[in-house]
């Protein structure tokens, strides 16, 4: 039932009553006295890179993700199948087999094309 | 709301149609932010709160397993690839934002079809009176779509719908699951396809088996740094149509 989410709903409004109570009483009762350090986006650290109009990001954070878009999928597709494993037998198993397969050949050429190589 | 009655008639009650309000009034909320905010990065993130509201409707139909991946694979691994693209073009490229009168109109023509064909298909059939679940439903006639699946859906004892997905997942729609993987494979490779051009090294490629002793004696040579120098001489050594693979 959805009375059982009571408790994750109850957490989200006190997380987000936290957050927008730090910043509204910060703001209210905080001292103000700005100085430039204090007003970079990283007080004490690097000045932001991309601060350029049209920087672009290398596409090799790209091949990163995708790979990590296939593995997340077949985490959730493993799920269900590990669920039912027993009522399905050898055909379920052949049947992840396969699916890993197929995915398999997407990982094993984008790792021998360098997909993950950062020259 | 005639559909959520039809898809949830058990749990009915007042709780769950407020919950969905909040869910739905949220949902198209940021779906209209994600379209009209000129800041790209801004739009993504009413995305990720689009995607989240979804969850959170899969959630009031007592799917929570549906409500979790919905969180974990569109709010997390999409929402990258979509975080990623953005970077890839750049973030403050305004010209990429103007269409001219002729995309426009070929833009909303297009949505305009494609949102008619997806309520024609999917959500036309299920607004009679058949397809409301309950023991008094009237029989289905044609071109309408009986009550169907929920009662065994209800029916799953795990009470997350996950162990009913399984069964119909690799069940009835082995095909379509199948077709998931190679659709996958295909995008992957041609990513890879489209972003490296240029082989790193050529150890991996025939033109490495023309001079294999070469390259061995290079590898061994030079573990660190000097092997991609290498490789490009290697490249560069055997003429046209090498350097510029997959391209």
């Amino acid at each position: 039932m959805l009375a059982e989410y009571l408790p994750i709903l109850l957490l989200f409004l006190v997380a987000s009553a936290f957050a927008v109570g730090s910043v509204a009483v910060s703001s209210l009762v905080g001292p103000r006295q700005p100085n430039p350090t204090k007003l970079s986006a990283y007080e004490s650290g690097n000045e932001p890179l991309a601060d350029v109009p049209g920087t672009r990001f290398s596409v090799k954070f790209y091949m990163v993700a995708m790979l990590f878009l296939i593995f997340d999928i077949e985490a959730v597709f493993l799920y269900p199948w590990a669920l039912v494993f027993r009522e399905l037998g050898w055909f379920g198993l052949g049947q992840m087999a396969l699916f890993v397969g197929i995915l398999g050949v997407a990982f094993i050429y984008e790792i021998g094309r360098g997909g993950l190589e950062w020259d | 709301m005639t559909l959520l009655a039809q898809v949830a008639p058990t749990a009915g009650g007042t709780a769950e149609v407020v919950v969905f309000w909040v869910f739905a009034v949220i949902a198209l909320g940021s779906a209209i932010a994600v379209i009209s905010l000129r800041n790209v990065v801004h739009g993504a993130v009413m995305l990720v709160l689009n995607f989240l509201s979804i969850g959170g409707l899969f959630l009031t139909l007592e799917s929570a397993f549906l409500s979790v991946i919905q969180v974990l694979v569109y709010g997390g691994a999409i929402m990258v690839l979509f975080l990623f693209v953005i970077m890839l073009l750049g973030v403050d490229r305004d010209d990429l934002l103007q269409a001219d009168l002729r995309t426009r109109v070929l833009a909303i023509a297009g949505g305009a079809l494609l949102a008619g064909a997806v309520l024609f298909a999917f959500v036309g059939p299920y607004t009679s009176e058949a397809s409301v679940c309950g023991p008094d439903a009237p029989a289905p006639g044609p071109g309408e779509v009986a009550c169907a699946g929920l009662a065994e859906a209800y029916d799953e004892d795990d009470g997350a719908g996950a162990r009913f997905l399984g069964r119909s997942l690799f069940t009835t729609y082995t095909y379509p699951f199948e077709l998931a993987a190679l659709l996958l494979t295909v995008a992957t490779i041609g990513a890879v396809i489209l972003a490296r051009r240029r082989d790193l090294e050529p150890e991996d490629e025939d033109l490495a088996d023309l001079d294999a002793a070469a390259a061995d004696d290079l590898d061994g040579d030079d573990l660190d740094g000097a092997s991609g120098a290498a490789a490009e001489r290697h490249v560069a050594g055997d003429g046209p149509g090498t350097t510029e693979r997959g391209g």
